[in-house]
C-alpha cells in the first residue's frame, strides 16, 4: 500500500491514510478499482501538497516533451541514447522491482541532461555525453553528438491566446509547470532574440521546459 | 558569455594558486582517497596474472594460454601477461597487492547482474537499488556540504556511487561538467533564494542544480592547480587517473573516485584485444602511481582495481573465453600490509563446472576498505558482518 500511496500520491507517505487504504482494501477482498477509486475519489488526493509533486520518470519526461511539440527524431537511436543516458530504458528495469523511481532519477549528471536537454533537441545543438558502454565495446561512446529532430509548434501555438511576451510566458507556464515558477514570470521573459509571436512562443516553451520544474508532473485540475 | 567566463576564471587563477601554493597544499591532507578502477566486460584473470608452472592451464588453452617464455615472471608460480611491464615496477616496489581467486557464493555469469552484484555487495540472490560506496557516503558524510566527497570519472553516475539518501558526482572532465552549467537560464534561475521553494522535490531540483553548478566552478578551478611533470600515456583511461591525480594533488574535498575501462568481453580473438587493455592500464597506473609518489602522496591512497567476474578455465572455439566467476584484484598503495601475491595461485584442479571457485568473498575486501581505510562501519554499510582480510 505504501508503494501504491507513494506512486500515485506523494513519495511522502502519510501512514494514517494509508493504513486506513489498508483496511478497505483488505474489507474489499483486495480489489483493485475499488481501491484506485477511493483514492482518486478523495479529498486529500487533491490536496495541493500531493499534486505535481511527482518526478517525471525519464520516459515521461522525453515523452511529453516530444508529444508537447510534436517532436519526431531523424535518428530513432536518439531516443535510445537518452533512455540509456537518462537511466531507463524501456522494458529493461533493472531487476523484477522494477525502477525505484523519484528522487533516484536525479543525480548530477542525469539533472544536468534533463535541464540541458529542450535546449539540444530545439537547437540540434552538438553535445558531448558519453554513456556507459557496452561491455564488448572497446572504448567508451564519446565526442559530439546531435540529436536531430523535426519539431511542430502549430498546436502548442494555436492553443495559445495572449499576445505579449509575459502573457504568452504565463499562459504556457500554466500548461507546461507543475508548480508556479520560482521566479515572477517577467524575469522568464527577458533576452527574447525574437519579436515576432511564434518564435516567442518557440522561445518561452523552451525556457519553460528547461527550468526545474519542468521535472515534475503536472498539477491535476480539480 | 563563453569568453567572459574564461576571463574571469583566467583572473582568479594568480590569487587561487597562490592561496593552494601556500596554504592547503601544503597542508596535511584531508583525509585517506580511496580510488577504484572497474575493468567492465569480465577481465580475463588467467591471462593477467598466469600461472606459468600449471600444466591444466596449458592443457585448457591450447591456443590461448601465454607461452612459458613471455610470462614476467614474478613468483615461482605466477607471473604477469608481457603487456602488464609496466606494473612490474610497480610490483617489484612493493606497492602493488594482488588477491586471487575473488568472488562471491552462488556467481551469476550474467555482465548487468554480476556488475550489479558487485555494485551494491548484494548476495546473488538479492536486489539492492543501492551501492556500497553510496551508502558509505549515507553513513559517513551525513554533514557533507559539497556532493563531490565521491567523484565518478563519467558522465553518467554508476550505481556503486547511488546512496539511498547522498549519492556522488559524476564528470568526465571538469571542463564538460563547466559546459553542461554553461546555461543561461539555468544560471538565472540558479540564483533563487532557496526560501522560494516549498514543495519537497521541488527544492530537491533545484539544490542539485546549485550544486552542480557550485561544484563546476569549484572542481574547474582544482583541476587547475597542479600540473603533472609525468608523462601519462594517450589513452582515456590515462586521462581519467591523470585528471585524479590533479584533484588529488589540488587537496580536493573527495575521498574516492571512481574510473573504468571496458571492452574486456573477449569471447573472440582475445589475446590481442585483452593486452592492449592490460597495455592501457599498466601504463596508465604506472604514470599515475609515479605522479602520487612524487607528491609524497602515495601512502595516503589506496587504488583497487576489480571486474565483475573472471572467465572460464577452457578457451572456447573463437580463441576466446567465456564468462566465469572468481578472479583476482589488485590493490595498489604505499600502505599495504601484504605487497605481492596476498593469497596462493587460484586451484585449476578444483572447478565447478569448468569455473574457478572463490576464496575470498569481495565483500570482506570492501570490510577492510570500509573499516581501515574509510573509517566506516562496514556491517552498517554492507547489511552483514564479514571478517575483512588483512590487506591495509
Amino acid at each position: 500500500m505504501r508503494k501504491v500511496y507513494k506512486h500515485f500520491v506523494n513519495e511522502q507517505v502519510d501512514e494514517v491514510v494509508v493504513s486506513t487504504l489498508s483496511k478497505q482494501f483488505y474489507q474489499s477482498g483486495y480489489d483493485i478499482g475499488k481501491l484506485m477509486h477511493s483514492i482518486f475519489s478523495s479529498e486529500w488526493f487533491y490536496a495541493p501538497p500531493n499534486m505535481g509533486n511527482r518526478i517525471k520518470s525519464p520516459i515521461e519526461f522525453t515523452a511529453g516533451l516530444m508529444r508537447t511539440v510534436d517532436m519526431k527524431f531523424d535518428q530513432p537511436m536518439g531516443m535510445l541514447f537518452i533512455q540509456r543516458a537518462l537511466g531507463q530504458i524501456l522494458f529493461n528495469p533493472p531487476n523484477v522491482a522494477g525502477w525505484p523511481g523519484g528522487k533516484t532519477w536525479i543525480d548530477n549528471s542525469t539533472l544536468m541532461l534533463r535541464l540541458n536537454l529542450p535546449g539540444y533537441l530545439f537547437n540540434a545543438t552538438e553535445f558531448s555525453l558519453r554513456t556507459k558502454g557496452e561491455f564488448e565495446d572497446e572504448t567508451r561512446e564519446k565526442g559530439g553528438r546531435r540529436l536531430s529532430n523535426t519539431l511542430n509548434m502549430a498546436p502548442l501555438s494555436g492553443s495559445v491566446k495572449g499576445s505579449s511576451a509575459n502573457d504568452i510566458a504565463a499562459e504556457l507556464a500554466k500548461y507546461l509547470l507543475s508548480a508556479q515558477p520560482a521566479l515572477p514570470i517577467e524575469s522568464y521573459t527577458k533576452e527574447l532574440a525574437a519579436t515576432d509571436r511564434e518564435s516567442i512562443i518557440r522561445q518561452m516553451t523552451l525556457r519553460l521546459m528547461t527550468l526545474p520544474e519542468y521535472q515534475l508532473w503536472l498539477r491535476l485540475m480539480a | 558569455m563563453k569568453q567572459s567566463a574564461l576571463a574571469s576564471t583566467a583572473m582568479m587563477i594568480p590569487a587561487f594558486l597562490n592561496d593552494i601554493a601556500f596554504g592547503q597544499l601544503m597542508a596535511r591532507r584531508s583525509g585517506k582517497v580511496l580510488v577504484v578502477v572497474q575493468f567492465s566486460g569480465g577481465n580475463d584473470g588467467l591471462n593477467t596474472i598466469v600461472p606459468y608452472q600449471n600444466d591444466l592451464y596449458y592443457q585448457n588453452r591450447p591456443s590461448l594460454a601465454i607461452p612459458k617464455t613471455e610470462v614476467l615472471k614474478v613468483s615461482s608460480d605466477l607471473g604477469f601477461n608481457p603487456a602488464l611491464q609496466a606494473l612490474q615496477g610497480l610490483y617489484d616496489d612493493g606497492v602493488m597487492s594482488i588477491v586471487n581467486s575473488v568472488g562471491y557464493p552462488n556467481p551469476d555469469r550474467s555482465h548487468f547482474r554480476s556488475m550489479d552484484i558487485w555494485h551494491t555487495a548484494s548476495e546473488s540472490t538479492e536486489y539492492l537499488n543501492s551501492g556500497w560506496l553510496g551508502r558509505y557516503l549515507d553513513s559517513n558524510c551525513q554533514g557533507c556540504t559539497s556532493p563531490y566527497h565521491a567523484i565518478e570519472l563519467d558522465d553518467t553516475l554508476s550505481l556503486a556511487l547511488k546512496g539511498n539518501q547522498r549519492r556522488g558526482f559524476a564528470m568526465s572532465d571538469p571542463a564538460q561538467l563547466k559546459r553542461t552549467t554553461d546555461n543561461k537560464i539555468l544560471q538565472a534561475v540558479g540564483k533563487t533564494p532557496s526560501s522560494v521553494h516549498h514543495e519537497e522535490n521541488v527544492a530537491y531540483l533545484y539544490k542539485t542544480l546549485v550544486e552542480t553548478q557550485s561544484s563546476a566552478d569549484y572542481l574547474f578551478e582544482k583541476s587547475k592547480v597542479y600540473r603533472t611533470t609525468v608523462a601519462y600515456p594517450q589513452s582515456e583511461f590515462a586521462k581519467d587517473l591523470k585528471m585524479i591525480s590533479q584533484l588529488i594533488t589540488a587537496d580536493t574535498d573527495t575521498r574516492i573516485y571512481y574510473a573504468s575501462l571496458t571492452g574486456f568481453d573477449t569471447h573472440a580473438n582475445q589475446r590481442n584485444r585483452q593486452e592492449r587493455l592490460l597495455q592501457q592500464y599498466a601504463e596508465g597506473m604506472k604514470a599515475f602511481v609515479q605522479d602520487l609518489k612524487q607528491n609524497n602522496l602515495l601512502n595516503d591512497v589506496l587504488i583497487m582495481t576489480f571486474s565483475e567476474f573472471g572467465r572460464r578455465v577452457k578457451q572456447n572455439a573463437s580463441v576466446g573465453t567465456d564468462h566465469g566467476t572468481a578472479n583476482n584484484l589488485f590493490l595498489m598503495g604505499g600502505n599495504l600490509k601484504k605487497a605481492g601475491f596476498f593469497n596462493g595461485s587460484p586451484n585449476l584442479s578444483d572447478l565447478d563446472d569448468g569455473d574457478l571457485k572463490y576464496q575470498v568473498d569481495f565483500r570482506d575486501i570492501y570490510t577492510t576498505l570500509l573499516n581501515r581505510w574509510l573509517d566506516a562501519p562496514a556491517p552498517q554499510i554492507l547489511g552483514q558482518s564479514f571478517k575483512g582480510i588483512d590487506l591495509v
